[in-house]
């Protein structure tokens, strides 16, 4: 009860830094990535109900895109705030390298803060292979082949994380639900982290 | 420093969160993104990566694969990982301008990605 408390309070204090209200400051970047997240989800859950991962990726994603009501902006939608997002994310971090915010006792979110880029990177890698073009076929057998070349795990560790992508289409199952459920779901957990950790480490203002 | 009711915190958030959505929605509305070649047609030759991914496609396609595609990549998210540790040894500058040379060098790396691949084909 006390540990959720101290959560909530953190994420909704009462009171915050002056500083952390100076636009000029932030730039309102961490925010903005946090709400092309939000956007992300709901656009995503709504393309979830049309879209086919395997063989038929590639055709329902043209029905949404000119079929389903509303299916060609929501899926433009999700495309752009995902365009967005990796930009904003990374004017977020040149921001905190230009304020010096990764210095103690901020220096673990920084290291969370690289997590969630690398997680960011590894959400639009495996959208793009969900679009099951031949692209998409091309982009999964590089990343196979990258794998591959780590002795021992290597193969292994393609397997798990796509399956077994044709040359043609890099839509399967298995990166389906990396793409929908495991990674947004982690990076999710993460960003809450993140954002107890920047009111715990003093709040943004100035060091 | 003053301590200031959150109300204001979410006020300038909000207006921020604002602008993100109408820009968000104009670029919806006025930009089709590609889908690519269908799985169907003729196969191409040579696949471009989307951007976000350029620089990784100048590495592999210069590099040897085990430099390009593992080290080089490794070794810039530990430089970037590093950032405050690099700070306590080397102090503020010398830190910055290691950051800020990796950061510099992903961005060359998509240049070049954009000219060769986007603009000359
Ligand atoms: C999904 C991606 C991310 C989201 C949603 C996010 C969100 C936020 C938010 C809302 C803040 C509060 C201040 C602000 O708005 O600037 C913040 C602060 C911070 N972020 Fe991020 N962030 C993300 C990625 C990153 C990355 C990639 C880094 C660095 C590698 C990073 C490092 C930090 C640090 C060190 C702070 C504390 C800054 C301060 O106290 O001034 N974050 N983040």
């Amino acid at each position: 009860m006390n540990d959720s408390k101290n959560f909530v309070n953190h994420i909704r204090p009462r009171f915050v830094p002056e500083g952390a209200l100076r636009v000029l400051y932030t730039f309102c970047l961490g925010g903005v990535s946090f709400l092309a997240f939000i956007v992300l989800g709901v656009t995503g859950l709504l393309l979830m109900f049309h879209y086919q991962p395997g063989d038929n990726a590639f055709s329902s994603i043209l029905t949404i895109s000119s079929v389903i009501p509303y299916g060609g902006v929501i899926r433009n939608l999700h495309y752009w705030a995902g365009q967005l997002m990796v930009v904003t994310v990374n004017l977020h971090m040149l921001r905190v390298v230009w304020t010096h915010s990764y210095k103690p006792p901020k220096q673990l979110n920084w290291l969370v803060g690289v997590g969630l880029l690398i997680f960011v990177l590894f959400l639009d890698f495996t959208g793009y292979l969900l679009i099951g073009s031949q692209e998409s076929g091309a982009a999964a057998t590089v990343a196979v082949n990258i794998l591959g070349l780590i002795r021992l795990i290597g193969s292994g560790l393609a397997q798990i994380l796509f399956g077994e992508p044709s040359v043609l289409s890099g839509s399967t199952l298995v990166v389906y639900v990396w793409h929908c459920v495991a990674l947004p779901m982690v990076a999710f957990l993460l960003q809450l982290y993140h954002f107890w950790r920047v009111r715990r480490d003093g709040g943004v203002r100035p060091l | 420093m003053a301590r200031l009711p959150l109300k204001h915190l979410t006020e300038k958030e909000g207006i921020a969160a604002l602008f993100f959505l109408a820009f968000c929605l104009g670029l919806a509305l006025m930009f089709q993104p590609s889908v690519g070649t269908s799985n169907q047609a003729p196969s191409v030759s040579h696949a471009v990566a989307p951007w976000i991914f350029g620089p990784f496609q100048i590495l592999l396609l210069y590099l040897p694969p085990r430099v390009g595609a593992l080290l080089i990549p490794i070794l810039i998210i530990a430089g970037i990982s590093g950032l405050p540790w690099l700070v306590d040894v080397l102090g503020v500058k010398w830190g910055q301008r290691i950051f800020m040379t990796l950061f510099v060098f992903v961005c060359a790396l998509l240049l070049w990605f954009v000219v060769k691949e986007l603009w000359w084909t």
